[in-house]
């Protein structure tokens, strides 16, 4: 089972923007057993597994946020096509 | 006299009903015309967002467009099921809900049509006012976004992606609190 501690970590590094190989490449130069850290990275993002609860609405959407800003331009883009076609048929 | 009226009346009545339909024929026309344009661009969301670290925009169409005929299958039940259950209000509210996930079950496990249906539901079981409330907040949100000027106008633009990657982060807790009554 992931550590609570190492999963609190990743979910504020992930929400702050960091890549998951950035994140590990710190983790295990922090010491962190390999076997745990991939354990942490296996779980749903933001999830505290040993927990089974549900996250803050906040941390839910800083969630949808760290991976809307990975691919923006193509989320934006895709997400018009529907927007902008709704709207003229209306 | 009263024949005259309550044959007027009967007229009014069906003429209402007729314009009554005509309007919603169209608005369900528009309606199934933006489920087809949006439900792939749903499903292109949905692949980058499960992987935003390796996954193109290329990747993701191309895996869309291999599979468009199973999202769409996905598409048709959801909505045929979700409409009928507008029908009578409530019934349509909870089937939004419980359904909500189809498409995130077939993107990440494989399973499609009725049954991505059904196991959506099952990772709703027993969350259904939890998420019921997120998404309520949610649209609150978007809600209040869109009333601020020009704001607003991003928000409308964004908001089928913004919901997408929301409703696949709640699918991964669903999934997570859920995951272990379906053997996952």
């Amino acid at each position: 089972m992931p550590d609570q501690e190492l999963e609190k970590y990743i979910i504020a590094a992930r929400a702050a923007g960091q890549s998951k190989e950035k994140i590990m490449a710190e983790l295990l130069s922090a010491g962190w057993p390999a076997e745990q850290v991939a354990a942490a990275f296996v779980a749903p993002r933001g999830a505290l597994a040993s927990e089974k609860s549900w996250p803050s609405f906040w941390t839910l959407c800083m969630e949808s946020w760290a991976i809307f800003r990975k691919h923006y331009i193509s989320f934006a883009v895709v997400s018009a096509i529907p927007a902008v076609i709704s709207s003229t048929m209306l | 006299m009263p024949q005259i009226q309550a044959a007027a009346e009967e007229y009014d009545l069906a003429a209402i009903y007729a314009s009554l339909s005509v309007v919603m024929g169209g608005f369900l026309l528009v309606s199934l015309a933006v489920a087809i344009i949006f439900v792939p661009c749903q499903a292109v969301i949905v692949y980058l967002a499960n992987d935003p670290e390796r996954m193109t925009i290329a990747q993701a169409l191309r895996l869309t467009f291999k599979n468009i005929i199973k999202i769409f299958w996905i598409s048709l039940l959801f909505g045929v099921l979700v409409s009928l259950g507008y029908l009578i209000l409530i019934p349509g509210i909870i089937m939004t809900i419980s359904y909500s996930f189809a498409i995130m079950v077939f993107v990440n496990e494989g399973v499609s049509g009725w049954a991505s249906l059904k196991r959506s539901a099952a990772y709703v079981k027993g969350q259904w006012q939890k998420i019921a409330g997120i998404y309520f907040g949610v649209s609150l949100v978007f809600l209040l976004l869109t009333l601020v000027p020009y704001v607003g106008m991003v928000g409308y633009v964004l908001m089928p992606a913004a919901l997408t990657i929301f409703t696949d982060v709640l699918f991964r807790h669903a999934k997570l609190i859920n995951g272990s009554i379906l053997g996952k």
